[in-house]
């Protein structure tokens, strides 16, 4: 069986899902997904990545463990993801407030027009170069991704995987935040979480004999408790102490189309920002504000090199401006998932709640085995992590289509959100989350472990130390670990088993190069 | 020193400190088998590497920190502070959505164990220490405590409740799950 | 059954509860619904946790939650599936055993937990006496495998090789570790044993290349059968189904084996007219209904050890798990 016939099947597996109301259900579940992934990310202090995880449970209640229900409650999170890097747009043009930080670029030039009266075209061409640029990282994803996981699982044996995990978090640690020493202490905080009772030995290790942690730090809750609560206490805060009050900005006109002439114009530089966002996005770790900045300053450059007559100058309402940060954001999430499903490593946190929803559910083990033809099954059998991997292509361009066709409408919709205020909605939140720990977990233990690690999260982001590596450290610390057992078992227990090979060897250098490299940023 | 030098330098220290507990005292008394074991007479990693291995990374980072110290951000009082009082509050509220249900059936022949799945029984403590706990935060970020508050928040916990309780058979409520 | 009792004397029994099996499966099926339906048996008093000592969507795990489905089905039981895992079933058993034991929480976990796992775990307070055994839903096809395109056709091919140079050999457990061990111990080769979680890994590994041979008990059956897979022996007490002509451990020098089976239990002491029921509606479960068809296309049919017989068999293998640790020393 070839890797058409997995193309093939793949496809089916969405589109000949169990129908509802005769259409089929993974297509209905990456509706839904987008729909509220766009209401969420155009509402200011709420992320996808927040909806996902909140999601999470209820999905799984609904559709269970089976291998049937893995493209469903994906398509429903990828729909999520989608939506809500559009969704950020909205409040950004509209009233100057970025509902994702990624947006952040947006507001530049965004509400400039808005205040001229052009935010209907503003929105038209967020929605374009969004859609654009996400539409271009899924085709690299789809082309990238089976390659490079063929290539792992051929070249690189035990020690190298090591190896290879090792580089990936100190890229990680390296260059996520400001301070290459907060993100690697970040990650030996996340790598110390993962080692509570997974020991090999019966002995549950770490867990000063609480039995409440004899099962290891639920997974779920020491992400959400960071990622989320972390940021609830924070954000709450800062409405405490009248830092985030900004006033409720005032309504301006939704008026005045864009001509179809105008995003022609602006195709190049949707084209450079979704270069640059995409390469971005294969990288671990390093994120859509990055990719927004990089893409907003980019074309800045080059606009005030090559000034357009009929274009106003950046920050004063030009549509470039819009259009590159749009298309660098928008372009991060497909790349993102190359170093998911060829390695199963998470680059940023949209990816760590997908990677937590294959693993709740089980029977699709993101990593390079994924893209083995015959799947280890046999030659003449599909496999079915193969079909479930082009099943996820499948319903990431079903959410570029409703991107394209609907998007822009419902983008529209949207903007009411931005009047919740925050004091309201963040206690809501948070009361959803812990429930949906609970349900998961059904303890209250498992409860103060999350509010435990909020708490943590909270400290580390007025410490100015990001969260991320701590995460990303946390779910692939198991992983490292055992990966390197068994390569010190398999290689007869060398202990230089991660230097002896020349691809392990220079994954270690690098991995120690670009530490030492981060070490030379200019401190802020 | 700048001050911006000093808390780093300081949050440097701890993480150094934190470091050297977990390698010579923690994880030694704490795992069940050595850095490397001698097993069906071959040497294998034991459980003491990996936590020893992820404390010298964060003595590694603390290292670092001291090296090249940046923003200098630290923790105030009024940090603290906030989260003494965002602790009161769980505290108060998963306390209450613990024991009031159990509280309340206590008035009633059975105890609240056989009643744990029955409406109205399963939903007392889930609603009332959701609601102090969502109306309190509100309060507390807004500097006041509006009835209004509490309404919502009580509406919006019986949402939860609905939300996971009526459409799922096999989703328990806090705290159900604990009795 | 296990691993200390002269292998023979394993066999019989093995042959025992087969035939009694076929005979007491046909009768269960209209025993288990007929004491069911007219409800003069036990009934839980409230929703029956089920835990499960196997991570989300493994064979394990699938089968569980089908018997689940199948027993709210027949008798309108509420059951709570709640997934314990880790340590290779005892985080399970430490969990189950202070709960409460009047029927309203069992869990499923392999013999070997309560045997080999148990016997180890020593700080853990666990053994096959504090617990209540339910039944055996499934036995395990344990064979020794490795991929065709090593040109391995026999276990002969296979010690051959590794007298030419170490060989990887993949494991799940510490019991398996130990048999791989012996196994090259008598046969005078040193294998690099790969403890993994889980046998899908250690079929990944051997897959992948990452590993020379491994332990697989069940999964292999497809690729053994389309000739991708190779059993070059088997780790049981008797032939596999698929390979009968593949060696016995016995046949090979090693005087252990790793008969095992998935085995419900519930906490000690237990009221025995709901031990009754509970292991009533499981055996129905496992030989009619969705379970029935899962677990015979995964594990090749239902096995269901009960009662004495069961007692007896997890006393066993607890009390053999010693010599087997002391010979792998």
């Amino acid at each position: 069986m070839g890797v058409w016939d997995h193309v093939v099947a793949g496809f089916l597996a969405v589109l000949q899902s169990d129908p509802v109301l005769g259409i089929p259900i993974v297509l209905l579940m990456v509706l839904f997904g987008f729909l509220l992934g766009i209401t969420v990310g155009a509402t200011p202090g709420l992320a996808g990545p927040m909806a996902m995880a909140i999601s999470l449970p209820i999905l799984i209640s609904i559709f269970g463990y089976s291998a049937d229900a893995l493209l469903p409650v994906l398509g429903f999170l990828i729909g999520i993801m989608k939506g809500a890097t559009i969704g950020g747009a909205v409040p950004a043009i509209l009233f100057n407030t970025p509902g994702t930080p990624d947006a952040f670029m947006t507001t530049l030039d965004g509400y400039p027009m808005a205040q001229k009266g052009e935010a209907r075209r503003a929105l038209r061409i967020a929605h374009f170069s969004s859609a654009s640029g996400d539409t271009f990282s899924d085709i690299v994803l789809v082309v990238c991704a089976p390659f490079l996981a063929i290539l792992v699982e051929r070249y690189l044996d035990l020690p190298e995987k090591t190896a290879l995990l090792i580089l990936s978090l100190a890229f990680i640690a390296s260059v996520i935040g400001n301070s290459v020493g907060k993100g690697i202490i970040s990650m030996g905080l996340g790598l110390l979480a993962a080692m509570i009772a997974t020991g090999e030995d019966f002995y549950p290790r770490l867990t000063l004999n609480q039995p409440a942690l004899a099962e290891g730090i639920p997974i779920a809750a020491a992400i959400l408790g960071v990622l989320i609560l972390g940021e609830v206490f924070k954000a709450l805060e800062d409405i405490y102490r009248g830092e985030a009050q900004a006033k409720p900005p005032e309504q301006t006109k939704v008026q005045g189309g864009a001509k179809s002439k105008d995003l022609r114009r602006l195709i190049p530089t949707i084209g450079r920002s979704a270069i640059i966002g995409t390469c971005i996005g294969a990288l671990p770790g390093v994120g859509s504000t990055l990719a927004a900045t990089l893409g907003y300053t980019s074309a800045k450059r080059r606009h005030t090199n090559r000034p357009d007559a009929n274009s106003p100058a950046f920050g004063e309402g030009a549509p470039e401006g819009i259009a590159a940060t749009e298309a660098a954001n928008s372009s991060v999430s497909g790349a993102n998932l190359i170093p998911v499903l060829s390695l199963g490593i998470p680059g940023n946190a949209a990816a760590v709640f997908l990677i937590l929803a294959m693993d709740s559910i089980g029977g699709f083990n993101p990593g390079p085995s994924v893209f083995q033809l015959g799947g280890g099954i046999n030659e003449g059998a599909l496999n079915p992590e193969m079909v479930m991997a082009f099943g996820i292509f499948t319903t990431m361009f079903i959410a570029n289509g409703l991107n394209w066709t609907i998007g822009g409408i419902f983008m529209r919709w949207v903007g009411v959100m931005t009047r919740i205020p925050k004091a309201r909605l963040l206690p809501i939140v948070l009361l959803l989350t812990l429930t949906a720990i609970y349900v998961q977990e059904t303890s209250m233990v498992a409860v103060w472990i999350t509010l435990f690690f909020g708490f943590l999260g909270y400290v580390m982001r007025r410490i100015g130390m990001s969260p991320l590596p701590f995460v990303i450290a946390f779910i692939l610390g198991g992983n490292l670990e055992a990966t390197a057992r068994q390569a010190f078992a398999a290689t007869g227990a060398d202990p230089f088993f991660l230097f002896n090979s020349p691809i392990a060897f220079v994954f270690m250098a690098l991995a120690i190069g670009v530490v030492a490299f981060s070490l030379r940023k200019p401190v802020p | 020193m700048k001050p911006r030098a000093s808390a780093e330098f300081w949050l440097a220290f701890f993480f150094l400190t934190f470091a050297a507990v977990l390698i010579f005292v923690w994880v030694p008394l704490d795992t069940g088998t050595g850095l490397v074991e001698k097993v069906r007479r071959k040497f294998v990693i034991g459980d003491a590497l990996g936590p020893t291995v992820a404390a010298a990374v964060i003595a590694i980072g603390a290292v670092l920190v001291m090296m090249r110290p940046s923003e200098g951000k630290a923790l105030t009082k009024t940090n603290l502070y906030w989260m003494l009082g965002l602790f009161a509050l769980f505290a108060v509220s998963l306390l209450l959505m613990r024991y009031a249900g159990p509280i309340a059936a206590s008035f009633t022949e059975t105890g609240y164990r056989p009643l744990r799945a029955t409406p109205p029984w399963n939903y007392i403590g889930f609603l009332i220490g959701g609601t102090v706990m969502i109306g309190g935060l509100t309060g507390l970020a807004s500097r006041r405590l509006a009835p209004r508050d509490f309404v919502i928040g009580f509406v919006a916990a019986l949402a939860i409740a609905l939300l996971y309780d009526l459409p799922f058979e096999d989703l328990i409520l806090p705290p159900n799950g604990d009795l | 059954m296990d691993s200390y009792l002269p292998t023979n004397l394993g066999g019989v029994i093995v042959k025992n509860f087969l035939k009694r099996i076929a005979a007491a499966s046909a009768l269960s099926v209209v025993a288990a619904t007929s004491t069911l339906a007219d409800g003069h048996g036990w009934k839980p008093d409230g929703p029956i946790k089920m835990i499960i000592a196997f991570a989300a969507g493994g064979g394990a795990d699938t089968q569980a939650r089908l018997i689940a489905d199948d027993i709210q089905t027949a008798t309108g039981w509420e059951i709570i599936p709640e997934q314990i895992t880790g340590k290779g079933g005892v985080n399970a058993l430490v969990a189950l055993k202070d709960m409460p034991a009047d029927g309203s929480a069992i869990a499923l976990v392999v013999t070997e937990s309560l045997g080999y796992n148990a016997a180890a775990a020593k700080g853990s307070g666990i053994a096959p006496d504090g617990f209540t055994g339910l039944t055996t839903t499934a036995g395990f096809q344990m064979g020794v495998v490795a991929k065709a395109d090593k040109g391995w056709t026999s276990f002969e091919d296979m010690i051959a090789a590794a007298k030419d140079g170490d060989l990887r050999f993949g494991t799940m457990s510490p019991k398996l570790s130990d048999l791989a061990f012996l196994l090259g111990e008598a046969h005078d080769v040193e294998f690099n044993i790969v403890q993994v979680r889980g046998g899908r890994a250690v079929m990944d590994g051997v897959q992948a290349g990452d590993m020379d041979l491994g332990f697989m008990a069940g999964i292999q059956r497809k690729g053994v059968a389309s000739g991708d897979l190779v059993n070059l022996a088997s780790a049981l007490s008797a032939p596999l189904v698929q390979t009968p002509d593949a060696p016995k451990f016995s046949d090979l020098g090693v005087e252990f084996n790793a008969d095992g089976y998935f085995v419900f239990v519930a906490p000690g002491g237990m009221d025995p007219a709901a031990r009754e029921a509970i292991t009533a509606a499981i055996v129905e479960a496992t030989n009619s209904g969705k379970a029935a068809g899962m677990i015979g296309k995964a594990f090749g049919g239902a096995v269901n050890i009960q009662g004495e017989e069961l007692d007896a068999l997890m006393a066993a293998d607890f009390k053999s798990a010693g010599a087997l640790m002391e010979a792998a020393q």
